[in-house]
């Protein structure tokens, strides 16, 4: 497999990683009410075709409008943002994705393109067309929505649970991974749940028309919110899925994971006890501010989500294909023994400003490995976590750094350039470079290695 | 054989998708990008000079569906950027990273400009004052120019991997000034010819679709965008072609690059002379517009070609090809191929569901609203 070295970006006290996760974040949240609309505009138009709701016509052309500067808009736009981020953070995990699935990508554009089509033309003639035709085009809208999320939603849960695909590469056991079910319903309904929640707001924008026909239609954009009471045990099948070491990240065994799901929890738990409880059974009005409140928590819980899907898949951003610095875990013992600057054509940058060839080693070692999860100082910055151990404990932590953290990757270089990672981190906390010793501590960070291994502790352990 | 078929099937095969879909986004960039520079002309006019009903007409026209084409062209846009990260992961990939914020800047400008543009579509900007509605129509137009460039950059970039690490250390970008602005006139003549081919299909499609009784259509300013932009294509090849090194020009002038040129020339001299006999009138005859559509595709097509065989020739393509034979070999080709047949018959479906409404008239859709006797009236209600 391809192991070319590509520049890294440094982004100052900002973790890459964040700035995917922010726009990624945007997308999923818009991509998925845009699946949620078109459901809900096909629920609305059959209303207002079939007399069941005098007003629904009105609501799906307002609802649309919403739609289109919103989700046709932004959602498309943070789409193509995903890939250039995903680019900055890791090309290599992007480019195993591409290699991977491009025809499952090339299908999901087929489906784009008939939904901007079909979205569209609704859009643009849907006051002059009849209904029948109308519902056709909602149809096609809505149908080709959600296919694109049947198709991303393979992909993205095969980089968490790859599984058998690891043997067979075949890209149907890859499509169709252990979590590919429950993230797929989760999903569509979480759909439904953000456009009924979007409605809720839109309806209170109608003022020509009096509360009692605004509460109508609130009562009917609340049915799509009654699937949420299957979110749980679809959470539970998700959690199943996973892998034993994931799973007990985010319910415990890491701070920040198990802090976001539970954001991720609470937030769906207020939004699905009111809206199952206040708004289906109770037939609560719901006033604009509210609506607005409940949509903010359901972005809250889409962020704690997302966050959840990738960060649990530490240490890899394909399990047991590729680790998240772009290394391949085949590759950790070659690259112990040559090192992992053989091929990084790239200069340093600011490299005058360091002391010695050792720190400006150092610094490559922390571009090659470490700044696609790190920053030096900042974010999850490595001289705010190793401020505090010494020179040997820092030597052994890296040596060993799969058993440090069970999350992170084993170090995959020489035991010089350990060492000069070790001396690049004290000059960048501002701490004497020590040279002494450095003869016997190279000794025993090999010993070091050697003990740990080169596998990921997951595998180690047969998890 | 002619490039690309000189090479394996599989990189052949990438190749032409990659081709198709590019020419595919650009001729739906193209509609926005010439379409804002005609609004912006058009806003630089003071509103006492009347350009004709016919022509206002079909500023009016290109104004309303300026969001849409940005929409397609951004949705056009993903299937060349899969394809090009297949056929040159590794040289798309650095030429990012090297731009850096200098290419990420491209998402938030777009986003920005596809607001604008539904601003220029409202009833709102033709409230604005010439000054406001030229500076928008304008200023839209420049960032789409600006993401062309930065689209330019990467491309260029991506060619010259020998640079890759001197940009690393200092930023600068190994860009001739001349190349970038040929490259840009040579699209924007492009765009020009796209557009006033696009718009007159379109308003003969609506016209057709309003049934009878509609003013007749001028076709003067589609027939001088048309020509202005194959003089504006004409200049900055032969720009281009004296800006670029030797070695290229003596690729375009051998083999395939040759064979591409001449396609090149015989379809614009065909567009020229077709624009030339196009009269004025209600519809452009069918015949005409089919042969001046094939001859644009052609010669779209053929410069993709070009634009490739000129990368294929800069980098080390020969190492890349094991890698486009492996991917080959992973499954889904049917899938994809059975869905864009599939999806490519239901958006012909829609066409000719919206034109068969809107044929039938207000009168059908009025009816079936009026037509609330079928059901029981909703307890809501």
């Amino acid at each position: 497999m391809d192991q070319f070295i590509y520049p890294v970006n440094d982004y100052g006290p900002i973790m890459p990683g964040i700035l995917m996760g922010g726009v990624a974040i945007v997308h999923v949240f818009l991509a998925q009410f845009a699946v949620g609309g078109g459901i809900l505009l096909c629920y609305f138009h059959w209303l207002a075709m079939t007399g069941r709701n005098p007003h629904a016509r009105l609501f799906v052309q307002g609802y649309f409008r919403w739609l289109v500067l919103i989700s046709f808009v932004l959602g498309a736009l943070t789409g193509v943002g995903i890939w250039f981020t995903a680019i900055q953070v890791s090309a290599p995990t992007i480019g195993e994705m591409v290699r991977n699935f491009h025809w499952i990508w090339a299908a999901e554009w087929t489906f784009f393109c008939l939904e901007i089509f079909a979205g569209y033309m609704f859009y643009r003639y849907h006051k002059v067309l009849d209904d029948g035709t109308n519902m056709k085009l909602l149809i096609l809208y809505a149908g080709a929505a959600w296919a694109s999320l049947f198709l991303i939603n393979g992909i993205i849960s095969w980089q968490l649970t790859p599984g058998v695909w690891v043997e067979t590469r075949d890209v149907w056991d890859g499509i169709f991974n252990p979590t590919f079910w429950p993230s797929l319903f989760f999903r569509t309904i979480v759909a439904c749940t953000l456009a009924a929640l979007v409605a809720c707001v839109v309806i209170n924008t109608m003022t020509p028309l009096s509360r009692k026909a605004r509460h109508t239609l609130i009562g009917r954009a609340t049915h799509l919110l009654v699937p949420m009471l299957a979110m749980p045990f679809l959470g539970v099948w998700f959690l199943w899925a996973m892998p034993d070491d994931s799973r007990a990240w985010i319910l415990g065994g890491s701070p920040a994971m198990t802090l976001f799901m539970n954001i991720a929890v609470v937030a769906s738990l207020a939004i699905g006890g009111y809206a199952i409880v206040g708004l289906f059974f109770q037939k609560l009005y719901i006033n604009g501010a509210t609506a607005s409140l409940l949509v903010l928590l359901a972005f809250g819980a889409t962020a704690g989500g997302e966050f959840v899907r990738e960060g649990s898949r530490k240490p890899y951003s394909v399990r047991a294909l590729m680790f998240s610095n772009g290394i391949l875990p085949s590759e950790v013992a070659r690259l112990r023994e040559v090192g992992c600057l053989e091929d990084d054509p790239y200069p340093l940058r600011g490299a005058d400003q360091m002391p010695s060839d050792q720190v400006r080693t150092g610094a490559k070692v922390y571009r090659r490995q470490c700044a696609v999860c790190h920053t030096v100082s900042g974010i999850n910055g490595l001289t705010e976590l190793t401020g505090h151990w010494s020179n040997d404990q820092m030597r052994m932590n890296i040596a060993k750094l799969q058993q440090t953290k069970a999350f992170m990757p084993p170090f995959a270089g020489t035991a010089e350039e350990l060492e000069a990672l070790v001396q690049f981190l004290n000059w960048a906390d501002g701490q004497p470079v020590d040279e002494s010793e450095q003869e016997a501590a190279l000794v025993r960070i090999q010993q070091w290695m050697d003990e740990a291994g080169t596998e990921s502790i997951l595998f180690q352990t047969g998890k | 054989m002619p490039f690309p078929l000189n090479y394996p099937w599989p990189s052949a095969f990438y190749l032409v998708l990659y081709v198709a879909t590019f020419v595919l986004h650009h001729v739906a960039m193209h509609y926005v990008v010439a379409g804002c520079l005609v609004v912006a002309l058009r806003a630089l006019l003071p509103r006492s000079i009347s350009l004709g009903s016919g022509t206002e007409r079909v500023i009016d026209h290109i104004r309303g569906w300026l969001p849409f084409s940005l929409g397609a062209a951004i949705t056009f846009g993903v299937a060349p950027l899969l394809f090009v990260q297949i056929l040159y992961p590794n040289h798309f990939y650095t030429a990012n990273l090297l731009l850096s914020w200098r290419w990420m800047i491209v998402v938030p400008v777009l986003i920005i400009s596809f607001y604008l543009l539904y601003l220029l579509k409202s009833e709102m900007y033709l409230r604005f004052s010439p000054w406001l509605r030229a500076t928008i129509a304008l200023g839209t137009a420049g960032m789409f120019l600006f993401v062309g460039f930065c689209w330019t950059a990467n491309h260029l970039l991506s060619n010259q991997p020998g640079a890759w690490p001197e940009v690393y250390l200092t930023g600068d970008l190994p860009l001739s000034p001349l190349v970038v602005t040929a490259r840009t006139l040579i699209w924007l003549g492009a765009s020009l010819v796209t557009l006033a081919t696009i718009v007159v299909w379109q308003l003969r499609w609506s016209i057709k679709g309003a049934g009878e009784g509609e003013n007749p259509v001028n076709l003067f300013l589609p027939r001088m965008l048309a020509l202005a932009g194959l003089g504006v294509l004409a200049v900055a090849t032969a720009a281009y072609l004296v800006a670029v090194p030797a070695e290229e020009r003596a690729l375009l002038a051998s083999g395939s690059g040759l064979l591409y040129v001449a396609v090149i020339i015989i379809a614009s001299l065909a567009m020229a002379g077709l624009w030339f006999l196009l009269t004025k009138g209600i519809v452009a005859p069918l015949m005409s517009l089919v042969l001046v559509t094939t001859a644009m595709s052609l010669a779209w097509l053929a410069l993709g070609m070009l634009r490739e065989q000129v990368r294929v020739a800069a980098i080390d393509f020969e190492a890349l090809l094991p890698q486009h034979a492996e991917m080959a070999k992973i499954q889904g080709l049917w899938l994809f191929l059975l869905l864009a047949v599939i999806n490519g018959a239901l958006i012909a479906w829609c066409f000719w569901l919206v034109r068969k409404g809107l044929q039938a008239g207000p009168a059908a859709a009025s009816g079936d609203r009026a037509d609330q006797s079928r059901h029981t009236p909703p307890a809501e209600a």
